[in-house]
């Protein structure tokens, strides 16, 4: 069970860290302060049976960022690229600044998709849902999200290891960053991550 | 070589997989292993690593485990029975008399990718009164990842060695590996692997890789300038195959029988790796390779 919450924290921190309007995510920020990867800027987490924990963005240059959380006594770092407009991850790429994979986009719509390919397996990352209106709760606010559902082949890696899950539905915000994720495992087991506070709009 | 003659050659690789697989399924000490594994109640590391969603995972404790166990076929479970300073299963079985798997140490490290990465590890296994089988096993981790990787596994007329070597100079660095197999003095897959690869706060990346796989008669050599590949092109299967080389070639003389490549599926969403010989044509690599195709397609 501990390996399944460090897999979930793994995969789901990289939700929490924001970006420019290419589906590359490789172009500059003019300025990472102005984005959710502001150095300090923290999500409080929070999964059904597990000990709470809490993400804090460490370093950003060029909206290149670095996470660090703590798990069962022991600090974790992960990088992904937050720009004005959108998140992107080096997951799959276990690192490779070269290569990230956009994780949302906040001017997406309902059915836009990103693909990443490991050999002969594509894991899919797809806009379901956009609100229209304040649809979801977060903490004592209501506030709007956009959904994005990843769906992850059978044996793919993740940090030298088969991803735990087949499917991760994400929910993010533009202000407040990462709100939310729903991983399915194999079995259809279900386990969900999600955010209560962050400072990251103030 | 033309496209029959390449054809064949592939049979014949395929051939030589199948026999061999078929006759390692055969062997007495690796279905012996395979009963072991088949039992949750074996106190050994390996329960503990089939993690099940619902199932608590913990770390193997060798100490806690030390003692002498033997099976209660009635039961089906392994009950433990006296002290010793190994773990001591004993297990007598319609295929297997007077039989007995023993770890003599065994020490894990936690990595970030596994829980319980062993450490140094020595077993035997005795079957039928007579020692069949001895694994060793020792590893070194540096950076939460695995630094050196040294693992034999030897039956009285086979055996089997890996070694991993890996090497870090700030972000850059190398990858090595090695495995083969040998019967009664004779080697007949040699592989090796040489990586450069890339570090970052996730562990590591690869960027080049270069492999040869010398298995029976044939030799398959590749090259992959992965850091090249870009997995997010709209034209991944280009991008795959004008960075990457892989060549399956007939011993002696190097004849290329074929190439594998990327290519989409006849449904056209999907891709799959294929087997290109010289005038082009190009067919699924489960055709003549099955054996290929499955270890490609291996869920780890």
């Amino acid at each position: 069970m501990k390996k399944t919450i460090f897999s979930l924290l793994t995969i789901f921190s990289l939700g929490l860290l924001l970006s420019c309007d290419k589906d590359t995510g490789l172009e500059d920020v003019a300025d990472p302060d102005a984005t959710l990867g502001k150095v300090g800027n923290y999500w409080n987490l929070k999964s059904t049976g597990y000990a709470n924990s809490k993400i804090t963005i460490s370093s950003n240059t060029n909206g290149e960022v670095v996470g660090s959380y703590t798990f069962n006594g022991k600090t974790y770092t992960l990088e992904g690229k937050i720009t004005e407009n959108g998140i992107y991850d080096f997951v799959y790429s276990n690192g490779d600044k070269s290569k990230p994979f956009t994780l949302v986009k906040f001017d997406a719509r309902v059915g836009d998709k990103w693909e990443y390919k490991v050999g002969n397996q594509t894991v899919v990352r797809k806009v379901v849902h956009k609100s229209t209106e304040d649809d979801t709760f977060y903490g004592p606010m209501i506030i709007k999200t956009i959904d994005v559902e990843e769906t992850i082949p059978e044996g793919v890696q993740v940090k030298g290891a088969a991803s735990p899950f087949t499917k991760i539905l994400w929910k993010f915000n533009h202000k407040f960053g990462f709100i939310m994720a729903t991983g399915t495992r194999a079995n259809g087991s279900i386990v969900n991550l999600y955010s209560d506070d962050t400072n990251a709009n103030d | 070589m033309d496209r029959e003659e390449a054809i064949r050659s592939l049979k014949v690789l395929n051939s030589d997989f199948t026999n061999f697989f078929t006759r390692a399924g055969e062997m007495e000490e690796l279905q012996a292993l395979r009963f072991l594994w088949d039992h949750d109640s074996v106190p050994l590391p390996f329960p503990q690593e089939k993690y099940s969603a619902g199932h608590p995972w913990s770390p193997y404790d060798f100490g806690a485990s030390r003692g002498v166990y033997v099976l209660d076929s009635l039961q089906g479970l392994f009950l433990p029975t006296g002290a010793d300073s190994m773990v001591r299963l004993r297990f007598s079985t319609a295929d297997f008399n007077e039989s007995e798997f023993v770890l003599e140490n065994y020490r894990a490290a936690t990595l970030s990718s596994r829980p319980d990465f062993p450490l140094e590890m020595k077993a035997r296994l005795h079957l039928n009164g007579q020692e069949r089988l001895v694994i060793s096993h020792t590893a070194v981790v540096e950076d939460d990842l695995p630094l050196q990787i040294l693992t034999k596994v030897h039956t009285p007329e086979s055996a089997w060695n890996y070694s991993l070597h890996r090497t870090r100079d700030g972000d850059n660095g190398s990858l090595d590996m090695e495995t083969s197999l040998a019967q009664k003095g004779f080697t007949f897959i040699d592989a090796h692997m040489n990586a450069l690869v890339g570090y970052s706060a996730m562990g590591y990346y690869f960027r080049d890789i270069s492999f040869t796989i010398k298995a029976f008669d044939h030799l398959i050599e590749g090259t992959i300038h992965y850091g090249q590949i870009d997995p997010t092109a709209r034209d991944y299967a280009r991008s795959f195959n004008s960075n990457s080389e892989i060549l399956i070639m007939e011993l002696p003389g190097r004849k290329v029988a074929g190439k594998l490549i990327l290519a989409p599926t006849p449904q056209g969403d999907l891709l799959d790796y294929y087997i290109r010989f010289a005038d082009g044509h190009q067919v699924h690599v489960s055709e003549y390779l099955p054996f290929l195709n499955q270890l490609l397609n291996m869920k780890l």
